[in-house]
């Protein structure tokens, strides 16, 4: 009997030392991917990378936005100073701790991350032609991640293997990077499918990038070639599946997926894909009365009163502004309880970029023309519906007629084009002044304004609360924690 | 259990003095042993007590005595034992255990077996039942609070649903947990909010490294046991039966002990005129700070009986606790039922032990925190215009939107569900068996459960809602499962060699797994969570659930010698696997080594008649923590909400790296190497006694998250072990029966803690990191640099302030900053940040005395101090600021800073940093033992409470105490639930 439980007592000590570690709720490393839909997931994170780029999470867009000449977060007393992030931007004082600076970094590199990743695991495979097509569409995503990078940061590491990335690596030479990048699109185009899936990389997204590049030349080589840029606008021309909208605003409502004029946008919805919040940041707080919305809006940025004005009465693109008394969805005057009641009229000039208690409560509420570009459907929530087009083909035209112009030709009839479709007044004699007033216009809010001030010369001008800068401002520093981390990245 | 049994014969002498005589004249016998080895006791001596008479034990330990007429009891002495009294029942034949003084001294529970106090070695702090804070707890370990030096018992505000944070030496971690481990009744990692005070007998706290080693991996930030209340076994063949029901009950009020003083209608009107701005004023006065709270009224009654006799003794328990919060709508109700039964067997050479406890709760909550949430209650309340009615004229709530989430907070707290349901189960079996004397062997097997259910939902018609209604339904549940052996030797050799060894083993699982489902647009506001089939809008992620689970399996041995009670050496080790660790690191090694030497025996100081105690112990042992998430060490996929594959434009479920973490095979356990000399003394026969301990302590390899450069790293964090921080610290434990006779005694405990730490570095050659920025800020206007108020650097402690130096304000109202360089000015971007002052505290002192009068009266008070430590007061930053007037409330203090001219928006710095130092009176109480003529009845007392009756402090927001927890402490952000103060009165019976 005693032996019996002296032998239970070892036969349980001796049982119990072992223990299987196991994950229950993920997926481990080593049993992933499980199935072909999560192998198919691989080229995915790389283009999910593009979301963020449009809100505070990747600051991209705010980045190319707020630095130029045609957006402003007005400091609206104790609102939207956040630590002077926004205010940094669009003075160009920023410095390699602004959050801009830090989060677009990581993300644009998160994408070439994802990009090397799902190219590395797939280049045991090249040889089928699917996976052709896929490293192909990988290969141009990288591309563009590069494209940002060089075109914000100028030299910074080119990277282009996952499992062969250098620990610590050096920093390279922007027009190295810029070499390297077209030729791998220049490669690839070939390969790619010519189709209306605006999510997917195509022959139109990968031409279009090359546009992009050649059009800068100058800026990330040295070297202006116009030439090529405009040979690949013919490009995507000659594909013949993009064309221009009836209406200047069309790309952008809410149901804009299958707009023929864009070319190459990131997905968004309200529920599945959310990231979109353009309209939270810009309407005034009462503005959720207006479109019916589920959450209140946060009162913040507004077109530089300059810009605003440089759109004439009659474009039909004016109407993307909302500016005027405001009103409820069911017709009723809206006046702000935070104004003391006053009738909510959004008045397009800003006294100052910083509104202090000296302004009065309407000066700091309810000023600076709001952008109302991209549709605010009714019901609406904090996350907008509406597709991001990186890419579209009013965009093309322009830069068609600007390669002309550059090379001593006329580009009048592509601008023209863009101007009547707004229903903007007859022009001629397009000089690159009045094509950059025009592609203002056009291409408003679209994250192109800082890239073509550069080209155009005009980035560190003075400009509304702004002085001249100085020409560093071209790009941004790279983080100082990234510094911190990799001393290389310093020299 | 033998303290417990004493108590109560303690009262029973209260109850005898009191009695009003009964005649009673008879003859008893019987027999007086010693109560551990059974001999009989020659010459004891019996007194009778109301009437004169006595009686000599004979050399067969027997007696034989007349009780004379007006006789209620008698009494038994024998020299070097303890006097018993016992009250004269019907019973004639008595078999009488005398105890050994030497037995009486306290036993301490060390970990995996018991030692006299007096043996000890290591740094162990024992508070019994006795001792404890009484009144309105709302959670048992609110009792240690002030109780033992070095544990600070800290909770910032009084919400009854909030847990306390306990601190032991200044516990520290990065991103580990800073918590002490919880040992129950032998089980490691129940959760002590379960248990009903009245049922726990002692805590026993392991401070040192040298004490708590025995539980390696987990023991990093200190032990506590807890001992839960057993009557004792009677053993030795007697056939005496003591069953006593105890039945208590309180009913306690509770109150804000004080609040905010913001503006009134009145003022904000004149404010108004005077600035000649106009606002909207809806013409009432409405104090919105005492619109959202109320009196608390809050009860327990506990019933509990126990028994025992030769072979069998139990103790059950259910208790009933019903706290309403001071902030309408907070509420927690529970229920806990608690059965411990021990059987011996075989000649008393098996014992089992059963012990079964169960708990239901149920809490309300009501949203206070998240900062300017649109759903947080006490924010709410501070920005509501006091012009603001409380209701329209039609009954309904009053709401305007005079900002973006201004609502109502009467009714968030009337519309908004959030409830929650836990039910806890513990269960534990052990066997013990003799195998041979003194030699032991047990199993101990236990099963804990903690299940919580939570019910929220936020009706579509309430405007703080902002989803068109919004339901959920959560599920959280843990289950552990223990099983240990051992074996215990202890014997004497030649008298003087004292030896015991004990050698166990022990596997336990935790398991976590959980479930919510949550929709928006309700399309029933009536049916609320209940129904969540009535949610129209479903989002990926809306349905979700997890489970994981991790092993720890250990090995551990100790050795206790002494030569002659004069010398004491304790050595330990521990083998302990958890599998939160890195492949190469699962195991790990804990060892302790301490020693001690009774001074007193020594012939040093047999001279010195008043020294009656004198003893040094030194100590030294490692330790580990382990509180970190399971699965951090290796990379695993989880889903990451929806993505629209772009080349068919479905949408799917896409999978990331969850974490988004490098896999670190080397990841381990956090090394705390700790050593301890104590000092333990007594004079004049132990009158005065104590101790004073003194540790160094060092963590290293502690674990953080560290940022990695992608590329070329996978993926951007790791976790790894680089960092050390030291503490060093003292304490100080004096005790002094003050007053010690017949008509009063006076007991009095006084504890003192230091401890100095020292964050050493932040990583090492491989992760690195140059200063975590944390405890940042946030609020309505608040601008300035980054809103951030601490860092952990080198040289500096956690908790240390980092802010920008106040220097006054400009002629224009602007905050002005000291520079780098020692000017000033208004950019607070280009002011230094300095350091400032500290969340830690400097030191704390608890101060408890108990008094006992001969006519029954007792009164006990503890107070609690404080000192040096600072809070960085937000509510204050933000609701002190004239810019929000006329149209947000404020507090009174904005109307000065408006006459002094300030005109900035609110920006961190050293203006808004307090020191926060106070003393507390945490608990008085007045009890009065009343006599009872009645022999049913053995005692009944009632008494009077009061817990937080007086604060002293120089800090002006509602609390100076903090939740100290990981490197986020120190921060007081509108989302303070109101410290109160509670009076409780109170009934004891036993029967």
């Amino acid at each position: 009997m005693k032996n019996l439980g002296y032998l239970l007592l070892v036969l349980i000590a001796v049982s119990c030392t072992k223990y299987e570690d196991k994950i229950y709720d993920r997926v481990p490393e080593t049993k992933f991917p499980e199935n072909e839909g999560q192998a198919a997931l691989r080229v995915i994170p790389t283009y999910q990378e593009l979301a963020d780029l449009i809100d505070d999470a990747g600051w991209w867009f705010w980045a190319q936005e707020v630095s130029s000449d045609e957006i402003v977060f007005p400091v609206r007393l104790t609102d939207w100073d956040d630590g002077g992030k926004w205010k940094v931007l669009h003075q160009h004082e920023w410095d390699n701790n602004t959050d801009a600076v830090n989060s677009m970094w990581s993300q644009l590199y998160d994408g070439v991350f994802e990009a090397n990743k799902a190219i590395d695991e797939l280049l045991p495979f090249a040889a089928e032609p699917s996976a052709q097509s896929t490293l192909a569409k990988l290969k141009s995503l990288r591309a563009f991640y590069y494209y940002l990078l060089i075109d914000n940061y100028g030299d910074v590491p080119y990277i282009t293997s996952f499992f062969d990335a250098p620990e610590e690596p050096f920093k390279e030479e922007r027009s190295v990077i810029y070499a390297g990048i077209v030729k791998d699109l220049e490669e690839v185009a070939p390969l790619l499918p010519v189709n209306t899936n605006k999510y997917a990389v195509s022959k139109g997204m990968a031409f279009t990038l090359l546009v992009k590049l050649y059009l800068n030349a100058e800026t990330y080589t040295g070297t202006e070639n116009w030439k090529k840029a405009e040979d690949y606008c013919d490009s995507v021309i000659s594909l013949g599946v993009y064309n221009l909208e009836a209406h200047a605003l069309s790309p952008f409502i809410a149901d804009n997926e299958n707009s023929s004029e864009n070319i190459f946008t990131i997905p968004f919805d309200e529920f599945d894909l959310k990231g979109f919040r353009l309209h939270m940041r810009t309407l005034h707080y009462l503005g959720n009365q207006t479109y019916n919305m589920t959450v209140g809006p946060w009162n913040g940025f507004a077109a530089v009163e300059d810009h605003y004005n440089t759109f004439e009465n009659n474009d039909v693109r004016k109407e993307g502004f909302i500016v005027g008394q405001q009103y409820s969805s069911s017709g009723a005057k809206l006046s702000d309880a935070g104004a003391a009641g006053a009738d909510l009229v959004i008045d397009p000039y800003i006294p100052a970029l910083v509104l202090t208690s000296s302004n009065t409560p309407e000066e700091i509420r309810m000023s600076g023309a709001r952008v109302g570009k991209y549709e605010i459907e009714d019901g609406i929530g904090e996350n907008l519906n509406n597709d991001f087009p990186l890419f579209r083909y009013a965009d093309v035209l322009l830069m068609k007629a600007e390669c002309m112009i550059r090379q001593g030709g006329n580009g009048d009839s592509y601008i023209q084009e863009i101007r009547s479709r707004a229903k903007a007044s007859s022009k001629s004699g397009f000089t690159l002044d009045m094509l950059l007033a025009e592609r203002g216009r056009e291409m408003f809010c679209e994250g192109h304004r800082r890239q073509d001030l550069i080209r155009f010369g005009k980035f560190n001008t003075a400009w509304w609360e702004k002085s001249a800068s100085s020409p560093d401002r071209k790009t941004f520093p790279i983080p100082q924690w990234a510094i911190d981390a990799n001393p290389n990245l310093a020299k | 259990m033998k303290r417990h049994l004493l108590g109560l014969s303690k009262f029973g002498m209260l109850l005898i003095a009191l009695m009003v005589t009964h005649l009673l004249s008879a003859q008893i016998t019987g027999k007086v042993i010693d109560s551990e080895s059974n001999e009989p006791l020659i010459g004891a001596y019996l007194k009778t007590i109301g009437a004169k008479g006595g009686a000599i034990t004979d050399a067969n330990g027997k007696f034989s005595m007349k009780v004379a007429s007006g006789a209620t009891g008698f009494e038994v002495s024998f020299i070097g034992y303890t006097s018993q009294k016992f009250t004269l029942t019907n019973q004639t034949d008595y078999l009488i255990k005398l105890v050994s003084e030497d037995k009486l001294d306290e036993v301490l529970v060390i970990g995996y077996t018991v030692q006299k106090k007096s043996d000890k070695t290591g740094a162990v702090a024992q508070v019994t039942a006795e001792e404890l804070n009484k009144g309105r707890l709302s959670d048992p370990i609110q009792g240690l609070q002030g109780k033992a030096a070095g544990v600070n018992v800290s909770k910032q505000g009084g919400d009854p649903n909030a847990g306390f944070s306990v601190n032991i030496r200044g516990a520290a971690g990065f991103t580990s947990g800073t918590g002490p481990l919880y040992v129950i009744d032998g089980v490691v990692g129940v959760d002590p909010t379960t248990i009903n005070p009245d049922d726990i007998e002692s805590f026993n706290v392991l401070k040192d490294a040298a004490s708590a080693a025995i539980y390696g991996s987990r023991a990093a930030n200190g032990v506590i046991i807890i001992t839960t209340k057993n009557s004792g076994i009677k053993g030795g063949g007697t056939a005496t039966e003591i069953t006593t029901v105890e039945y208590s009950s309180f009913v306690s009020l509770d109150q804000v002990a004080n609040k905010l003083d913001f503006l009134d209608a009145n003022e904000i009107r004149d404010y108004a005129d005077s600035k000649g701005v106009s606002f909207i004023d809806n013409g009432a006065n409405v104090n919105w700070m005492d619109e959202i709270y109320r009196t608390g009224v809050s009860q327990q009654h506990t019933v509990a009986f126990s028994g025992s006799d030769a072979n069998t003794s139990y103790r059950a328990s259910l208790s009933t606790n019903n706290i309403t919060g001071v902030l309408k709508g907070s509420s927690k109700d529970r229920y806990i039922g608690r059965l411990n039964i021990t059987q011996k067997a075989w000649d008393d050479k098996l014992t089992l032990n059963a012990r079964m406890s169960g708990t239901l709760e149920k809490n309300e909550y009501v949203n206070y925190g998240g900062g300017i949430s649109p759903s947080n209650i006490i924010y709410q309340a501070m920005i509501r215009n006091p012009t603001d009615p409380i209701k329209n004229g039609d009954g309904e709530w009053y709401e305007l939107n005079r900002e973006f989430n201004y609502n109502n907070p009467l009714a968030i707290i009337d519309q908004f569900e959030n409830e929650r349901d836990a039910k806890r189960l513990l269960g534990n079996f052990g066997v013990d068996y003799e195998i041979l004397k003194g030699l032991n062997a047990s199993i101990n097997l236990a099963y804990i459960r903690d299940d919580d259910e939570s019910f929220y939902f936020e009706p579509s018609f309430a405007q703080a809602n902002n989803t068109q209604g919004l339901g959920r339904r959560s599920y959280n549940n843990r289950e552990s499962r223990l099983i240990e052996e051992k074996i215990n030797y202890t014997n004497v050799f030649n008298k003087v060699h004292s030896i015991s060894a004990m050698a166990g083993h022990s596997y336990q699982v935790d398991a976590y797994d959980g479930f919510s489902a949550q929709g928006k647009d309700a399309q029933s506001d009536y049916v609320t969570s209940n129904n969540l089939g009535t949610l129209l809008q479903l989002e990926p992620g809306s349905i979700s659930s997890y489970k994981n689970e991790s092993g720890f399996i250990s090995l551990f041995s100790r050795a206790i010698y002494d030569y002659d009670k004069t010398y004491f050496f304790t050595a330990s080790v521990r083998r302990d696997y958890s599998s939160k660790f890195g492949a190469n690191n699962e195991w790990g090694w804990f060892p302790a080594a301490s020693a001690a030497w009774n001074v007193k025996k020594s012939k040093l100081l047999q001279q010195y008649g008043d020294v009656s105690d004198l003893k040094l112990r030194v100590g030294y042992g490692v330790t580990g923590n382990q509180n970190i998430p399971s699965n951090v060490d290796v990379v695993s996929y989880g889903p990451a909400g929806t993505a629209i594959n772009p080349e068919t434009g479905e949408t799917v479920i896409s999978f990331e790296n969850s974490g988004d973490i490098n896999a670190n095979p080397n990841l381990k356990w956090e090394q705390n190497g700790e050593l301890n000399i104590g000092l333990d003394f007594g004079f004049f026969k132990n009158k005065i006694s104590g101790s004073l301990e003194y540790y160094r302590k060092k963590t290293k390899d502690l674990i953080y998250r560290y940022e990695l450069p992608v590329p070329p790293n996978k993926a951007r964090y790791i976790y790894a072990n680089a960092g050390e921080i030291e503490n060093n610290g003292i304490e100080a434990t004096i005790q002094a029966f003050a007053i010690n006779n017949d008509n009063l005694k006076w007991k009095t405990v006084a504890t003192f803690a230091h401890n100095k730490q020292n964050t050493v570095s932040l990583g090492n050659d491989q992760y690195n990191v140059d200063e975590i920025r944390t405890l940042y800020v946030s609020g309505r206007g608040l601008v300035g640099g980054e809103n951030w108020t601490q860092k952990v650097v080198p040289g500096y402690e956690i908790g240390t302030f980092f802010l920008p130096v106040y220097k006054g304000i400009s002629s224009d109202g602007s905050f002005l900053f000291e520079t780098e360089a020692g000017g000033v000015t208004r950019d607070v971007s280009k002011a230094s940040r300095q350091a400032v002052g500290s969340a830690q505290p400097d030191f704390i002192v608890g101060w408890s005395n108990y008094f006992e009068f001969r006519n029954g009266l007792d009164i006990s008070f503890a107070f609690r101090s404080v000192v040096g430590h600072q809070i960085i007061n937000v509510t204050r930053m933000v609701f002190s600021n004239p810019n929000n007037l006329p149209t947000l409330n404020v507090l009174e203090e904005a109307l000065d800073e408006d006459a002094r001219g300030l005109t900035s928006s609110p920006i961190v710095s050293s203006y808004y940093l307090e020191d926060a130092s106070f003393i507390k009176l945490d608990n008085a109480s007045i009890g009065y033992n009343i006599p009872v003529n009645n022999k049913k009845v053995k005692n009944l007392r009632v008494y009077l409470n009061g817990n937080n009756l007086l604060l002293i402090t120089g800090y002006s927001g509602l609390d100076p105490e903090l939740n100290y927890s990981g490197i986020e402490f120190g921060r007081d952000q509108y989302d303070v639930y109101p410290r109160t103060r509670s009076i409780t009165f109170g009934l004891n019976a036993t029967f």
